[in-house]
């Protein structure tokens, strides 16, 4: 498959920055709601708001990048769905990420598989 | 160029394969999909027009100009242009400011010093007279009056060294020999009997700034409808490859 590997990084990358981003601001939500009174608007800070707006751009640049691979490896209509759904689950994206990888290797779709094997 | 025949051939399969059960699923759970997203952004625009009227109404609504007010006199630049109440008496001390235009018309700007029932001295621009004509004369008794705050006029350094000829509160504090807060509030709206008199009210001249914009629900908004955007072309690409094969 062609720019297959341009595809899996691209999902990596987004995969990375929007679980790491996902999992902080969820700790940041908990930490703020749960003892530091952010539901009075007055208290929550213009960065947290900022950081979850960013993250709402960065998750559909993640629907962009894993739309993309899942068609490129023709991935089925439901795993494609659980795929972009990790995206909104803290640290599921990494899990997506893994699985993808796998997939793509034991399918022998993968640069890693050829390039060690052939000769 | 591709032969009619073939591209016929493949519109044709692609209705063939959009019209099997499979892909009629698959088209209703799109229309809920997008449905919901599209609700849902509707919310978030709602809830962008919302904020907006409530922070809008907020920054309208008149506030004690003493909550405003610091000890030294000073206050916030963003509430310049917040409309004012104040509670306190005309003292009598008042300066003509001359030079000052009304439609046209040559006049003064009659400003008086009131002073708030907490003891500070603010300057209160009562409105416009005409050049020959002097203003009504004011009771002492404590009013409430409403009005528009002001900053100091700085139309240039040292505009006030003769005489005085912008409201300005160092000047003015010099003239009455008090301190005074910071700028002026020009009457306005609803003054009470006290202060309705022959000088005219003049427009204020700043006007209340805008509020801020609530970017994050807009950005929520948009960002629904471009679920419901991608929602589509998930679908539509799906159902090509799936016709290809």
């Amino acid at each position: 498959m062609e720019k297959l590997p341009g595809a899996l990084l691209r999902f990596r990358v987004m995969a990375y920055v929007t679980g790491v981003g996902l999992a902080v601001l969820t700790v940041w939500l908990v930490i703020g709601y749960g003892f530091l009174d952010y539901a009075n608007t007055e208290v929550k800070p213009d960065l947290y708001r900022w950081l979850w707006t960013a993250h709402g751009w960065l998750y559909v640049v993640y629907l962009v990048a894993g739309v993309d691979l899942c068609f490129r490896i023709k991935l089925s209509v439901i795993r494609t769905l659980a795929v972009l759904l990790a995206g909104t689950i803290p640290f599921m994206s990494f899990v997506a990420d893994y699985q993808l990888h796998k997939y793509v290797r034991t399918r022998g779709l993968g640069p890693s598989e050829q390039t060690s094997d052939s000769p | 160029m591709t032969p009619p025949n073939t591209s016929e051939r493949g519109s044709e399969r692609l209705w063939r394969t959009a019209l099997t059960p499979r892909w009629l699923a698959a088209l209703l759970a799109l229309i809920v999909l997008v449905a919901a997203f599209i609700i849902l952004g509707r919310w978030q625009w709602d809830r962008t027009q919302d904020i907006l009227a409530a922070e809008r109404s907020a920054a309208a609504a008149p506030v004690d100009l003493a909550d405003l007010v610091d000890d030294q006199g000073s206050w916030n630049n963003a509430d310049i242009g917040r409309r004012v109440n104040l509670q306190g008496t005309f003292t009598g001390d008042e300066l003509l400011l001359a030079n000052r235009e009304l439609d046209g018309q040559a006049g003064v700007w009659v400003v008086t010093r009131f002073e708030l029932d907490g003891g500070q001295t603010v300057a209160v621009v009562r409105g416009w007279l005409p050049d020959d004509a002097s203003p009504s004369p004011l009771s002492r008794q404590s009013v409430k009056i409403q009005g528009v705050l002001h900053p100091d006029e700085e139309f240039y350094e040292g505009a006030n060294a003769t005489r005085v000829v912008t409201v300005d509160s160092a000047a003015l504090a010099d003239a009455w020999g008090e301190d005074v807060i910071d700028g002026y509030v020009m009457l306005g709206g609803d003054q009470g009997d006290a202060a309705r008199g022959v000088p005219v009210l003049v427009p204020p001249t700043v006007q209340v700034g805008d509020v801020a914009f609530p970017l994050q629900n807009f950005f929520y908004a948009i960002q629904w409808w471009v679920f419901a955007l991608f929602a589509v072309v998930v679908y539509a690409r799906w159902l090509y490859l799936d016709a290809k094969k």
